[in-house]
């Protein structure tokens, strides 16, 4: 229409020849954030680590040296030294690292898909849906997480997956909620009622209009949620209701490591360093991704 | 040719707790191809629930109580919600009032452009495209082939403004509703919009525009309907309306509104506020703001009557040539209507 003068004003992004999303807007901030960056590198690192550990790992994690039991560090042979079975603390610290993050990925990953079917069935839908579906989050939610580990692996035994179930179980209803209570949030967007003008159907909204923008705040809060089930899983590995034995697990490296703390400190201080910094570095990881996302006071 | 919209007896009401409000009571209006309507009032008028009544978009606890919308013979208000979604976007679009926040940003332009072309199955994805590029053309948005590319975000708030409008003009609709589509953007941008929303006007699509700037209405609109407390108080030909408002009301939002350039004069607020429907005054529901008011416009209901007008003269269009059909002029006020 001729009659409509052009603005000369265009926006620099355009300008440059780039169409960024959102997404990597976030990215160009991540990356702007040292610690956090470094952080994701070492988790980069790690996460490569326990891939590769059949690789990487000098020794079986159950193979034992019965002419080096209780070796301290730099023995030849042994780096990290071993253990009172004389098996290699290298290869079970790196097998111990595949543990904790299969666990805990698998088990968000888990949480995470529950909570997104369940938090925008009950946002979206409303209604009955809505309170029979909260319902049920609700009693999960008041139902110890700790006793619900215990039932399971009593009842499933000491596998991967019953400690992946019990830490998943615990997690997916914090992250349903948040679901449902940033669906209930978007749906109220203008641009939910345009695209319903427009003639879209309820499930086009759900998933291309309300999701998207509504799972930047559960992505931070899933990155808070990896550490916190690396954790989970030591910790039920600690009062013994982690993976079976040999199965390395920090969490019973450190239990059994606590007993000859005089006589070979490493047993100890090994695994609860490396599970410190990984529990440091995935935290890290977490605060970048939040405030990449952390758009307050910039214009969106 | 395409089809008018009529709507007759609309009322739409809302369910709380308690009791049932009735948000929209007894309204009709018609919108011609090529024609546009101007529905004014105050915030709390019903005039945007009307609207959205119209498009069946009513929030849960809203119910369409009677009425008919008739589009091009079909009753809107008795299709299928499956029915329904056909004609929304593709026979009736929509232009929302913010334009920062009615659009998805984690979409681009391309795909809210031409998402609803391919829903409706109007076409497929490469002519869509094509549609979408010539539409942001002609918004004025420039280098549209380049900008289909880009979010939202990414735009200035007065092309976010065009791109919105290009997304509800895309399919080509009947008609138009805008929904303030004036109020969040600049003055200058105001007049680029106003002058789109002509130009559509000018290729025949009928307009409805929901405002409470009487200056903007009268920039393209025909005729205007005035509401207050969900009920139509005056409805007629704009300039009319305007160079001689009949209801108390109409006069009242004309004396509080500021205009450019106009010359000077004292700007008179209306008393008061809205009612809360919920406690809806007995008789004319304006009574308690009115000046004039005296003892039976609190007895008696005020139903929409035909105004004569006597002694009216058209102060911006004396000496105009024959004038349309369409002079019409109904006000619901018993005072306007015994003394013209």
């Amino acid at each position: 229409m001729a009659t409509i003068t052009e603005e000369p004003a265009a926006t620099a992004g355009v300008e440059a020849g780039e169409a960024r999303s959102h997404w990597s807007r976030a990215w160009a901030r991540f990356k702007a954030n040292r610690l956090a960056f470094v952080s994701l590198i070492f988790c980069g690192l790690l996460i490569v680590t326990a891939l590769a550990a059949p690789w990487i790992a000098p020794y079986h994690f159950s193979e034992t040296d019965p002419d080096a039991r209780l070796a301290p560090l730099g023995t030849e042979g042994h780096l990290l030294g071993t253990d009172l079975l004389g098996r290699d603390i290298f290869s079970r610290l790196i097998y111990g690292l595949r543990t904790a993050l299969f666990v805990a990925f698998g088990a968000e990953l888990a949480s995470l898909v529950v909570a997104i079917l369940i938090g925008l069935s009950a946002g979206y839908i409303g209604g009955r849906v809505d309170q029979g579906l909260m319902g049920i989050t609700d009693v999960m939610y008041a139902f110890p997480s700790y006793l619900f580990a215990i039932v399971l692996v009593t009842v499933m035994g000491r596998s991967l997956w019953a400690v992946m179930l019990a830490i998943g179980i615990s997690s997916w209803v914090t992250q349903a909620r948040l679901v449902r209570a940033q669906v209930l949030t978007v749906k109220e967007r203008e641009y939910v009622e345009a695209a319903r003008s427009m003639g879209a159907s309820g499930t086009t909204i759900s998933l291309r209009y309300i999701l998207p923008n509504a799972i930047g705040p559960l992505l931070v809060t899933t990155s808070f949620a990896i550490p916190a089930a690396i954790g989970a899983e030591a910790g039920l590995a600690l009062l013994g209701l982690g993976v079976q034995p040999p199965t390395p697990s920090w969490g019973s490296m450190i239990s059994e490591g606590t007993s000859y703390i005089l006589a070979a400190p490493h047993l100890l201080f090994l695994p609860a360093a490396l599970f410190a910094l990984t529990l440091l570095a995935f935290t890290w990881v977490g605060d970048g991704i939040r405030d990449a996302f952390d758009t307050s006071g910039e214009d969106r | 040719m395409s089809p008018s919209l009529e709507v007759e007896g609309l009322r739409t009401e809302f369910g709380l707790r308690d009791r049932v409000l009735r948000v929209v009571d007894d309204v009709s209006f018609t919108v011609e191809p090529g024609q546009a309507l101007a529905i004014v009032g105050e915030s709390g008028s019903g005039k945007s629930v009307a609207m959205r009544s119209v498009m069946r978009l009513l929030p849960k606890t809203g119910r369409i109580a009677g009425g008919q919308a008739r589009l091009g013979g079909t009753d809107l208000l008795a299709l299928s919600e499956r029915q329904m979604r056909k004609v929304r976007g593709r026979d009736i679009g929509m232009v929302f009032q913010n334009a920062m926040e009615a659009l998805n940003p984690t979409l681009t332009l391309e795909r809210q452009l031409t998402e609803h072309l391919k829903w409706h199955g109007i076409c497929d994805h490469a002519e869509a495209k094509r549609r979408a590029v010539e539409t942001l053309g002609d918004v004025g948005i420039p280098e549209p082939e380049k900008r289909i590319r880009t979010y939202p975000f990414q735009l200035s708030g007065g092309m976010r403004q065009r791109a919105m409008i290009a997304m509800a003009m895309v399919t080509q609709p009947s008609v138009l509703i805008a929904d303030e589509p004036t109020t969040a953007v600049d003055v200058t941008v105001q007049r680029q919009l106003l002058d789109l929303l002509a130009e559509l006007k000018a290729r025949g699509t009928g307009i409805i525009m929901i405002t409470h700037d009487l200056g903007v209405a009268r920039y393209f609109c025909d005729d205007a309907m005035v509401m207050y407390a969900g009920r139509v108080v005056e409805h007629g030909p704009i300039r009319r309306l305007l160079s001689r408002p009949a209801h108390p009301y109409t006069t009242g939002l004309f004396e509080s509104t500021l205009e450019v350039g106009a010359r000077q004069r004292a700007l008179l607020p209306i008393p008061g506020s809205p009612p809360d429907l919920a406690y809806r005054p007995t008789g004319c529901a304006f009574h308690p703001r009115c000046g004039r008011a005296e003892e039976r416009c609190g007895r008696e209901e005020q139903p929409l009557l035909p105004w004569p007008g006597h002694g009216e003269v058209d102060l911006l269009h004396a000496g105009a040539g024959p004038e349309r059909n369409a002079e019409r002029r109904e006000v619901a006020c018993w005072k306007a209507v015994e003394h013209g």
